[in-house]
């Protein structure tokens, strides 16, 4: 989040695209909705289902799944067109709005609705009002905007947008997305990604590259070539360029697009060590199986979606002779030859501050007593609340012209129904940890699809019925949920069920930039199972 | 300046213009028994407990009163100690408080207050309303409005942090009492189990599902950690027992939660404690799983991992992070890969 | 109910929460069973787009609802201290005779519901019932056989059909002598005709207004002494100049939620004279700079809420609401807000709650409601009586209206005789009329020559007067120096054959009832002087009991929330003040009290409500 969670009772209004917030972040999601019920700011929400959310909005857009780059051309054509967006703000502080405007002189609002399948263009003049008349704006989006093969222009879009509206370095303005797990956003802030260091310092730079191994001092040269993302690398596997896999908690077998095409890649490799707290679906497929810690085990920092870095505190106790994972890993590299002298994982932050200058103001000191949100660049560093304040990190904000592109898979006579997947309330990601909590898993015990009341009707299928969901990948089988929620022509799967896996049926189109699957949309055909 | 000054028991202190009385005692240590007041909801001033006396003369609920320059406030007298045990009465008289059977045994407002006033057992003279009792509809919550002293608490942790207004009160006067949606049970209502109305309940007729049995509250310890579902990073205090069973999960204020969590960070922990869990190193053999030590699956793993280096280049081997892992950690993966294996191929699920 | 109904009946008077009680009240009649069955209020939930348990909770505060099936005609009886007095327990022998129900229960065939009310404002024709919203007076087993078969051709509806016994001007005590300011127009103004107001003078005082600054009029109806006419006797010009200042949007609510047991005037200031109370409103709102008028009257005020609907119907055709007003740059409109059944509603804050479609909770003090009222904007709250006193403060002066009435409490005031009199209704007397000239003189004395034994003054918040003040001044501040209180004007006047146990019973069953359960010392507190008084009227109690409920009504009064909380003490200490012994007697089982016993019989069998 380029702004902080503490801010949201300063937006006066709030655009939610692509989340499903009151479910995947349902504290944030109170939040707003307190502001917009009780202090009625204003809302737009922009999803393909009419979630809890879309119940308070002023303008609910009910989009197709795939079309976020096509209604967000359209909110920022109306706003030029009606010379409502924040033009000396454009003028000072951005660069690109000349080609931004001539591209979405052509997403009039008709055009817009019929791409989304909006009935009313009307609407999308409201909305582009509502969310021009407001200031600050605050935008929030989750993986209703990335996970498309057109994901990243889905977030430059919302970016174009703040930054038409002038909302981007003001409190209570801002691009938030909502990180979908505890600490996805320090997995990269750390250098847990093919291309970067620590504090997202490239590999291909030389500079970085001899920082780093004044740091590490490690026996040979750091690599400069960009690694493999892990669909990249599945596919390395498959077409054996890849031999070895280190697998720590994760559970690919689960999460990713294609599970065929993972369990094919696991098969293939030489080695598979999979370090995790239980026997996920993956490890089945490891040739040696580390018993790591639970969160509650664990002493360590997590950075949250709004940069703050918070400690966790030991809980309880390793079941049996399960490790710290930083003890586990430790071990593997000085066996390997490394002479690593953590004794603990405060050591290894204070490690982490030497080479990350976002970080380097924090201590566990620090974070007993007082709130951080990175960059942090010395200890007498308050924090950052909200990010481009005055100015853009790069110097001018950077308005890119989007075409809408339609998603790799379309509705056909065939498939003809629009499948997208997400979480639910109750459960989270592969379920490993969801399902194995007796109250949760009590609550809801079985996946399901949720149909609109009229698709339903079309394949004579009532609330409860046993249906067959079929891509061209593959076929599940499980329960009709019969709800207004979808969209007509739109059925919605939450992937946490290994029995019936969403990601049996969904598409490994990825995006060209950062590769990230399109999980949201594919085409599915529903039948109802005879008993 | 809006700052103001007020003796309270004779003491001066400060406040901001705009606090109650309430408020600035607490900020400055003084004790003003309350049992409707939470700083996380609006005011309500129904318990009356808080009744202070101000300027030697009127009686004024501290927790809604605004103080103001020079204001005289004493938090306790003769008169003032008499109603704070009157009323108590009145609640014990209403409802059924036994804690000999009740989740809330050592970690319930009415029965500290009971104690710190003395206040003498009911006589049963009077007649009272039985409530709903309903343990068994709701996966995490239980309900004995039996033991509801009708704050009002939950009321307002529902319709103003969780903002979805599950509970009210329905009835009036002495037949008032809780209602969750329209007179359903709370496991039939919209209810979806984020315990903010729990974690609020100053007593027992609200409680989680996961508490009894499990140790009494004075035998609990508690330590703060970060919710390890969603991105937000709800900061939870940890309640483990005697034997160093998880317990319950409260939300901790100073986190960006601000105290609310939602039925994951709420009910999502004990997978941590399942029978799942894996507690021995495996290595394949054969196509089956058998236990092994620590250090002969650490050799094989760096052995195995050398070998393929060697052979095939760094780049031939992969890993994968963690997103539900710390900082720390996937710090030390990178470098793992990076300065001990000697290629950048580590990634995690940032994109699932 | 089907759901195009329930949504034709939203849209009719607005999707919005403020608007719930109307809607409610609609849905309820159009079930033609009396009846909001769970499901069409959880419809009405969802097409409000508010949480089920807002709805729950707002039905289950107000008594008018129901969520059970009742029948196609709810008899209300009420058993309040006037119709007490005049024999409600007969009124449940003879439907009980007739038609063979008790309290909570309904005949085979669906037609009749029986329940147990509070007041319902026509105590001067007590014992009284309510069918459905038609209002029934002086009755007798005779004609009560009458009414019943008069429903069984009728269709439920919400619109006027009251006996003639209950018509505000039938109500107003005639041919003694009085000082009629109030009532001056009474019986002689058309209250369905505008015209007919004008004709007499009506609307002058406005114009005059107008031609005023709001700061004058304010002066005005400070000079004047003006104290509110609704029980706790503020003087009103103070209270109009504390309303916030701004450019925000004010409000002038009228509390026309005439609930204290034995009053019944605003009922026929407003049937009688309903312009009145608009040009008293619009001047008031011209002094605040309000734009926005609001009536609250309780929903058991059928006749009243009709006519001044139609008032105000007719006065915005004249130009007297609306923008503008007499070309002036005055813009002023007037809504009607309806109770649904409780006492509490009357306490200014209540009120504000139930007209925001809430449920009736009084709010903590402060914010008061003139800086926080109505949707938490300033707001100025007064009674009926009191508004409708200023167009002639305005017309007249300052200085006519303090001619009569003593320096500290001007001008007249309306007294409700209600009880054992040979004269029962409204009579308007000079501020500070005695006991003794009420009884006497207006009530022509007490029936069949019994003695008088107390009058119950202020209602059931008020206090028990004997013998010793039947000379006292009833103006708003002697009284309070004898530990009574004058309040919204009952004189509720009981012979010898009155039970002091039974009728201090009878009061505090009320206040248990109409507690709004919010804090602790109210809800549990009346609970408990109920069960209390209940030993004594089952001789079970003993001595100690006294004292107890001594003990419990004071903590009650120091430490609750509103004034209902703070108010069973008065009735009780003056109630012992006279006939502590009477008490102290029914501690005896063996000793005999039929009053009692019928009581027991009719009204308390089981838990309390």
């Amino acid at each position: 989040m380029t702004n902080s969670i503490r801010e949201i009772p300063v937006s006066e209004a709030f655009l939610i695209i692509g989340s499903n917030t009151t479910e995947n972040h349902p504290v944030i999601g109170s939040m707003i909705k307190k502001e917009v019920i009780t202090r009625g700011k204003k809302l737009v929400v922009i999803d393909p289902r009419r979630i809890e959310m879309a119940k308070y909005a002023d303008v609910f857009l009910q989009i197709k799944p795939g079309t976020n780059i096509a209604i967000l051309n359209g909110l920022a054509h109306v706003a030029i067109k009606e010379n409502l967006y924040a033009g000396d703000y454009v003028a000072s502080r951005c660069e690109g709005f000349d080609e931004f405007k001539k591209v979405v002189e052509k997403y009039t609002p008709e055009f817009v609705a019929d791409i989304c399948g909006i009935d009313d263009p009307s609407l999308i003049v409201k909305a582009a009002r509502i969310l021009a008349g407001a200031k600050p704006m605050a935008l929030y989006y989750c993986m209703g905007v990335t996970q498309f093969k057109s994901g990243v222009n889905g977030v430059k879009s919302c970016a174009n947008l703040q930054m038409l509206l002038g909302n981007i370095g003001v409190a209570g303005g801002g691009v938030n997305p909502l990180r979908g797990q505890n600490n996805v956003q320090g997995a990269c802030d750390m250098g847990a990604l093919n291309a970067v260091y620590p504090a997202y310092q490239p590999v291909g730079n030389e500079e970085m590259r001899d920082k780093f191994k004044a740091a590490w001092k490690p026996a040979f040269d750091l690599s400069m070539k960009p690694g493999l993302t892990i669909v990249e690398s599945l596919n390395g596997a498959i077409a054996g360029d890849v031999k070895a896999l280190y697998v720590f908690g994760e559970n690919p077998v689960m999460s990713d697009p294609n599970q065929h095409h993972v369990i094919e890649a696991l098969e293939k490799l030489d080695f598979v060590v999979v370090q995790d707290i239980v026997m996920s679906e993956t490890a089945q497929y490891a040739d040696v199986v580390l018993p790591g810690a639970a969160f509650l085990e664990k002493e360590g920092t997590v950075s949250n979606t709004e940069r703050r870095v918070q400690l966790m505190h030991r809980v309880v106790d390793f079941p049996g002779e399960a490790k710290d994972d930083w003890w586990i890993i430790t071990q593997i590299a000085n066996r390997m030859g490394a002479s690593w002298e953590y004794t603990c994982a405060k050591d290894i932050f204070e490690e982490v501050r030497t080479v990350t200058p976002s970080y380097a103001g924090i201590t566990y000191d620090r974070l007993e007593k007082e709130l951080i949100q990175w960059p942090c660049p010395n200890e007498q560093h308050p924090g950052t609340q909200f990010l481009h304040k005055d100015k853009f990190s790069r110097g001018l904000g950077l308005m890119t012209a989007i075409e809408y592109t339609p998603p790799a898979e379309e509705v056909d006579p065939e498939y003809p129904v629009i499948l997208t997947t997400g979480r639910i309330l109750e459960h989270f990601h592969t379920g490993t940890m969801s399902r194995n909590s007796r109250v949760l898993h009590e609550t809801v015990s079985e996946g399901f699809v949720e149909l609109n009341q009229n698709d339903a009707s079309n394949y004579n299928v009532e609330d409860g019925d046993l249906v067959a969901v079929s891509t061209r990948r593959g076929s599940v089988r499980l329960k009709a949920k019969v709800t207004a929620r979808p969209k007509p022509n739109v059925a919605f799967i939450p992937f946490h069920f290994v029995e019936a896996a969403a990601n049996k049926l969904t598409i490994d189109a990825l995006d060209p930039t950062c590769k990230i699957p399109e999980f949201k949309v594919c085409a599915c055909k529903i039948e109802k199972v005879h008993m | 300046m809006d700052q103001i000054q007020l003796t309270i028991d004779g003491v001066p202190v400060k406040g901001r213009k705009g606090q109650t009385i309430l408020e600035i005692a607490r900020d400055n240590k003084v004790d003003i028994p309350t049992l409707c007041y939470h700083p996380r909801i609006s005011k309500t001033g129904a318990c009356r407990l808080c009744l202070v006396r101000v300027n030697d003369a009127a009686l004024k609920t501290s927790c809604t009163e605004p103080a103001t320059e020079g204001m005289k406030v004493v938090t306790d007298d003769e008169e003032i100690t008499n109603l704070r045990r009157g009323l108590l009465e009145m609640l014990l008289a209403e409802g059924c408080h036994n804690c000999l059977y009740c989740e809330a045994n050592g970690d319930c407002k009415l029965q500290k207050l009971c104690h710190r006033y003395n206040v003498p057992e009911p006589s049963g003279e009077f007649p009272r309303h039985e409530r709903v009792v309903d343990t068994v509809s709701s996966k995490g919550l239980r309900r004995n409005e039996n033991r509801c002293i009708l704050c009002g608490r939950c009321v307002k942790a529902c319709s103003e942090i969780q903002m979805l207004g599950v509970w009210n009160f329905t009835g009036r006067g002495s037949n008032a009492n809780l209602t969750s949606d329209m007179y359903d049970r709370i496991g039939d209502s919209s209810c979806v189990m984020c315990g903010t109305c729990v974690q609020l309940c100053p007593t027992g007729a609200l409680s989680f599902q996961t508490v009894l049995g499990r140790g009494q509250a004075w035998e609990l310890k508690k330590e703060s950690s970060i919710c390890i579902y969603c991105g937000v990073g709800c900061k939870i205090d940890f309640y483990t027992n005697k034997e160093g069973l998880l317990v319950k999960a409260l939300g901790n204020e100073d986190g960006p939660n601000e105290g609310h969590l939602c039925v994951k960070g709420r009910f999502g922990f004990d997978f941590v404690q399942s029978d799942k869990r894996l507690t021995k190193p495996l290595v394949k053999k054969n196509g089956k799983f058998e236990e092994t030590s620590w250090d002969e699956a650490l050799d094989l793993v760096s052995s195995r991992f050398s070998d393929i280096r060697k052979k095939s280049g760094p780049d031939s081997i992969m890993a994968f992070s963690s997103a539900k892992c710390t900082n720390e950690e996937n710090y030390l993966m990178q470098k793992f890969m990076r300065a001990v294996i000697g290629t950048n191929n580590v990634d995690h699920c940032a994109r699932l | 109910m089907n759901i195009e109904t329930i949504r034709k009946t939203i849209e009719k008077h607005g999707n919005g929460r403020e608007h719930l009680m109307l809607i409610l009240r609609d849905l309820e009649t159009r079930s033609g069973k009396n009846l909001l069955d769970v499901k069409t209020l959880k419809t009405v939930a969802e097409e409000m787009n508010l949480p089920e348990s807002f709805i729950a909770g707002f039905v289950g505060f107000y008594t008018m609802f129901k969520t059970k099936p009742r029948a196609k005609f709810v008899i209300r009886v009420c058993k309040s201290g006037p119709c007490h007095v005049m024999g409600s327990t007969t009124v449940f022998d003879a439907i009980q005779k007739q038609l063979g129900i008790g309290i909570g229960e309904g005949t085979k065939d669906g037609m009749f519901f029986l329940e147990k009310c509070e007041c319902l404002g026509v105590c001067s024709v007590a014992p009284a019932m309510m069918v459905n919203y038609d209002l029934h007076g002086n009755l007798t087993p005779k004609k009560i056989a009458a009414i019943l078969n008069s429903y069984k051709k009728k269709k439920p509806s919400l619109s006027e059909d009251c006996g003639k016994e209950v018509e505000g001007r039938a109500c107003v005590v005639e041919g003694t002598k009085q000082v009629k300011r109030l009532l001056e127009n009474v019986g002689v103004v058309d209250p369905l005709k505008v015209d007919s107001y004008i004709g007499k003078g009506g609307y002058e005082a406005l114009k005059k207004t107008l031609s005023m600054g709001p700061g004058e009029i304010i002066e005005i109806v400070k000079d004047s002494g003006l104290r509110g006419r609704g029980g706790a006797g503020f003087p009103a010009g103070m209270k109009w100049s504390f309303v916030g200042k701004g450019p925000m949007q004010k409000y002038v609510i009228c509390n026309a939620d005439e609930g204290e047991p034995g009053t019944f005037k605003d009922r026929i200031l407003m049937e009688e004279n309903p312009h009145l109370l608009i040009e008293g409103m619009a001047i008031c709102g011209y002094a605040i700079d309000a734009s926005l008028g609001y009536i609250y009257i309780r929903g058991e005020y059928r006749r009243s809420i009709e006519r001044l609907q139609a008032a105000i119907n007719q006065a915005r055709k004249k130009g007297i609401l609306g923008q503008n007003i007499f070309g002036s740059k005055f813009n002023f409109d007037i809504l009607i807000k309806e109770g649904g059944g409780a006492y509490v509603c009357g306490e200014e804050t209540s009120l504000i709650n139930s007209m925001e479609g809430k449920r009736g909770y009084p709010r903590f003090k402060p914010p008061f409601p003139g800086g926080a009222g109505f949707n938490m904007l300033p707001s100025n709250v007064n009674n009926v009586e009191t508004l409708m006193s200023v167009p002639m403060i305005i017309e007249k002066g300052a200085d006519w209206y303090k001619s009569v009435g003593p320096s500290n409490c001007s001008g007249t005031k309306l007294y409700c005789l209600s009880g054992k009199l040979n004269r029962t209704g409204l009579v308007e007397l000079p501020m500070g009329a005695t006991l003794k000239e009420i009884i006497n003189v207006h009530g022509k004395g007490i029936p069949r020559g019994k003695k008088f034994k107390f009058a119950q003054v202020g209602g059931s918040a008020g206090g028990i007067l004997g013998k010793d003040l039947l000379n006292l001044p009833l103006d708003i501040d002697q009284p309070i120096k004898q530990g009574v209180t004058l309040g919204s004007g009952v004189v509720l006047v009981c012979d010898e054959d009155t039970c002091a146990v039974d009728f201090l019973l009878q009061i505090l069953s009320f206040f248990e009832h109409e507690s709004c359960g919010q804090c602790v010392p109210c809800r549990v507190g009346t609970s408990h002087l109920h069960a209390l008084a209940r030993k004594f009227a089952e001789r079970r109690a003993s001595e100690s009991d006294i004292d107890a409920m001594v003990e419990k009504a004071a903590l009650m009064k120091k430490a609750s929330l509103c004034a209902l909380g703070q108010s069973p003490i008065m009735p009780i200490t003056t109630m012992l003040k006279y006939f502590r012994k009477e008490f102290a007697e029914h501690c005896n089982p063996k000793h005999k009290c039929p009053q009692c016993d019928r009581s027991l019989l009719r009204y308390y069998t089981g838990m309390t409500h």
